[in-house]
């Protein structure tokens, strides 16, 4: 392979090099807007209200099973 | 539009426009390195004149398509706001003068002299069209 080519290939390689730094750093920092970062967290909000729910009504159950007996 | 834009983003145009137009800006700033080993303002040992100009040419096709595909995404998506007048302005003169400089490229060689400069104004439109946009909106 001619020397022209290799520093020419080798200069591509630099961008694409530059072109994987940026969008690391870029998404790094954007990170936490993002709107499946955004939809993940809510998605874990509501599975923990849903766990919630299901405990209070669980309880609300054994209660009421308490009533009963007596 | 906004519905394509939106599903190929998977709901996150804006974010990816910034990435895009981020990784247009910095290989802007490799192709100022790149053209003053072309035109031997700068010499290293490990890279020829005519590979650098080479180089510069393929990264310069590359950036040609990101700002091609920004732009349909900002007009298609965003459209023009009242309150981003400075970028539409610098945006718009960036595509005409990219389209110029291509032009001045591939047909119209008797305009080489130009070439320095507008690449030059290239360089200069595109980082005020980024920090008008992408940079404001990293900087928060």
């Amino acid at each position: 392979m001619r020397p022209q080519t290799v520093q020419m290939i080798g200069s591509l390689l630099v961008a694409l090099a530059i072109v994987a730094a940026v969008i690391v750093a870029v998404t790094a920092q954007l990170g936490p807007t993002s709107a499946a970062e955004l939809e993940a967290r809510q998605e874990r909000e509501r599975q923990r209200i849903e766990a919630q729910e299901e405990r209070r009504e669980r309880r609300q159950e054994r209660l009421e099973e308490l009533r009963e007996n007596r | 539009m906004e519905s394509f834009v939106e599903s190929l983003t998977r709901g996150n145009p804006t974010e990816v426009k910034v990435v895009l137009a981020s990784v247009a800006t910095a290989l802007a700033v490799y192709q100022l390195v790149l053209i003053c080993v072309a035109y031997a303002k700068l010499r290293p040992r490990f890279l020829a004149g005519e590979a650098a100009g080479r180089a510069h040419r393929a990264s310069g096709d590359a950036i040609v398509v990101l700002l091609v595909v920004v732009a349909v995404m900002c007009l298609g998506y965003f459209g023009i706001e009242d309150d981003g007048a400075l970028h539409a302005a610098t945006g718009a003169a960036l595509l005409v003068v990219l389209a110029v400089k291509v032009v001045v490229l591939r047909w119209w060689h008797a305009a080489g002299r130009m070439l320095p400069v507008l690449g030059g104004l290239v360089f200069g439109l595109l980082a005020l069209t980024w920090a008008s946009s992408a940079g404001a909106f990293l900087a928060g």
